[in-house]
């Protein structure tokens, strides 16, 4: 469906590096990726908005690198959806000559907003309309760039199940950039993660969410719990030593410097030892409840952070300084290869610039 | 801070008694009567028909050149631009009476006879009255709609193209009518310019009694040939003209907006 081979571009002082993705026929993929890691670029690069010269972009087996973008067969909605000030929802929809799709319509339930200028419709029927737009020229391919990201949080959940439904009815593949985990979790097929201008994993939502390749995704997909320890090999797992007195059991290998990740939600916290694998005694430091979830704080040697679900808190009865037992099973311990790079959170002036 | 306050407006109010004295004397001069009179005069109605002719033909091609001047200059970085942008300025920082000179050599010499070999002749006929207008306002024109143009953003014009609409359709439908304002106003800051071009048009096309005569060559023969009601009755109009003007463009700029 779209290959994309060795995409190198530069933007400035940004550039993509050797970008190499497949995205598969009615595959919802989403590239995930902090702001200023060029997800922006790479979708307005594919939508034919720069010159390619070194690199290939291949869709349908059609080679479409430097395509003018009216020949693409490509969707785009832009994050802030750009509908033209001086036209009317229904000119907006149709402005490359094309006839209304009533399905469309009704899918996004504009049909009441066709008259209406962009300049009288909130954030959410905005977003529709550029999403009906973009769908309305049967693309085959649909670039969502951060589709939800100027919408509260309430409508972003609507938007979602609008989104899945659209791939389900419409049978559209589609290629999603956003920075909120969540949101790729919930609507992917596949994620790749973007760094710097580079992929730096792909993989399924699982795979990505359990097996995260480096720190940088590891944190990106919300892990909090990230040590570096010492790998030792042992029968078919190793031992991860924290340090002298701190050891972690994993199934995987792992030999010398490591860092390794457990998630939030794999810390299971009990009253009581029981004489399992990767059993330690902490003291709560700190509760905070966090809607569906309570996020606690709890000092074993190292500061580990477990989530508990809200109706499992009131069979515990836990409270800040209580002394409890963490339990984390050897499959949830998981390592990758030891770098000092984190998450950077630097503004994305590259992204910002793109969209001028 | 507030004897600042004081003295600036003391400017002010001196400024705006020496504007208006100096307009309300033009309407003190004359009588109705002469006013009317002159309204119905031959020359006076030549003049008016000649300066709205000439200026509507020099205000057409300079919509045609400075659109498409605006939009390289606006769209487009290539070497030299500054260099380009400074020639282009070139009439509104030169004296009319010297540019109007300039082209009086030009057409005056060897490249001036090859035109009237072809038929085209500038000195000393309306074509001369439309080319110096046009080459005196097509700066203005131009700055208007390079200011709009720069100001839509180039997003807009990916976003017409990735819904299937060719470079010239999105100039079309996207670029041009987002921009209509400032069209506009370049319009009307031209055609009043044009109404308004002396120096120029006194160089090229030189002060003929009913041939060349727009309304400003209309108020310099009359006071060249002595007859004081027909120039101060022509610059009465004209003034009525530039408030008009001003008034128009006022009240586009109150509704200019940016995308």
């Amino acid at each position: 469906m779209l290959v994309i081979e060795n995409l190198n571009i530069k933007f400035g002082n940004f550039s993509l590096k050797g970008i190499n993705l497949s995205v598969q026929k009615g595959e919802y993929f989403t590239i995930l990726g902090p702001t200023g890691s060029g997800k922006t670029l790479l979708l307005e690069t594919i939508a034919g908005r720069y010159r390619v010269r070194n690199g290939k972009i291949i869709l349908n087996s059609v080679d479409i690198t430097n395509l003018h973008p009216k020949d693409r067969k490509i969707g785009y909605v832009p994050q802030d959806y750009l509908l033209l000030p001086h036209l009317t929802v229904y000119e907006n929809i149709t402005l490359g000559k094309v006839q209304l799709d009533e399905e469309i319509i009704n899918l996004l339930h504009i049909k009441h907003l066709l008259k209406r200028h962009p300049s009288m419709l909130s954030g959410g029927e905005k977003q529709r309309i550029a999403l009906a737009r973009a769908l309305i020229r049967n693309p085959k391919l649909l670039l969502l760039d951060e589709p939800t990201s100027s919408l509260d949080a309430s409508i972003k959940r609507v938007v979602w199940r609008n989104l899945d439904k659209i791939r389900d009815k419409l049978l559209v593949t589609v290629l999603h950039v956003t920075h909120d985990f969540e949101e790729a979790l919930f609507l992917s097929d596949k994620i790749a993660i973007m760094r710097d201008g580079a992929i730096e994993q792909v993989g399924t939502p699982t795979e990505i969410f359990k097996m995260p390749k480096s720190k940088f995704v590891a944190e990106l997909t919300g892990v909090e719990n990230i040590f570096e320890g010492i790998g030792r090999p042992d029968g078919k797992g190793s031992f991860i030593f924290v340090d002298q007195e701190l050891n972690f059991v994993t199934y995987e290998r792992v030999q010398g410097k490591t860092y390794l990740s457990i998630r939030p939600e794999n810390v299971i916290i009990k009253k009581c030892r029981e004489n399992k694998i990767n059993e330690f005694q902490g003291r709560i430091v700190k509760i905070l409840e966090k809607g569906f979830f309570f996020r606690f704080d709890i000092d074993i040697g190292i500061n580990i952070v477990s989530l508990i679900p809200a109706r499992e808190i009131s069979v515990l009865n836990l409270k800040v300084g209580d002394k409890v037992m963490l339990e984390i099973n050897p499959e949830d311990v998981h390592s990758f290869a030891y770098n000092d790079k984190s998450l950077d959170w630097k503004g994305d002036e590259d992204d910002e610039k793109s969209k001028n | 801070m507030r004897k600042i306050g004081l003295i600036a407006q003391i400017f002010l109010i001196i400024f705006i008694l020496i504007v208006l004295t100096g307009v309300s004397s033009l309407f003190l001069r004359i009588s109705p009567d002469i006013l009317i009179k002159t309204f119905k005069s031959k020359e006076f109605l030549f003049s008016v028909k000649f300066s709205l002719a000439t200026s509507s033909i020099s205000l057409t091609l300079s919509l045609l050149f400075s659109i498409s001047i605006a939009y390289v200059l606006s769209k487009r970085d290539f070497f030299g631009k500054r260099i380009v942008e400074n020639i282009i300025d070139v009439p509104i920082s030169l004296p009319p009476l010297v540019l109007g000179l300039s082209f009086l050599i030009l057409f005056g010499g060897k490249f001036g006879s090859l035109l009237e070999q072809a038929g085209i002749t500038f000195l000393f006929s309306p074509l001369g009255v439309i080319f110096a207008q046009f080459i005196i306002i097509t700066p203005y024109v131009e700055r208007n709609i390079e200011v709009v143009f720069s100001k839509i953003s180039k997003r807009y014009e990916f976003i017409g193209k990735s819904m299937g609409l060719s470079d010239f359709e999105v100039f079309k439908k996207i670029i041009l009518p987002l921009a209509k304002e400032g069209i506009f106003t370049g319009l009307i800051t031209g055609w009043s310019r044009a109404i308004a071009e002396f120096g120029a048009t006194l160089m090229i096309a030189g002060a003929t009694r009913m041939r060349t005569e727009t309304l400003p060559i209309a108020i310099f023969l009359g006071i060249s040939s002595g007859d004081m009601d027909f120039a101060v009755s022509t610059g009465v109009l004209m003034v009525i003209i530039s408030f008009s003007i001003l008034l128009l463009v006022r009240g586009v700029f109150k509704r200019n907006v940016s995308y």
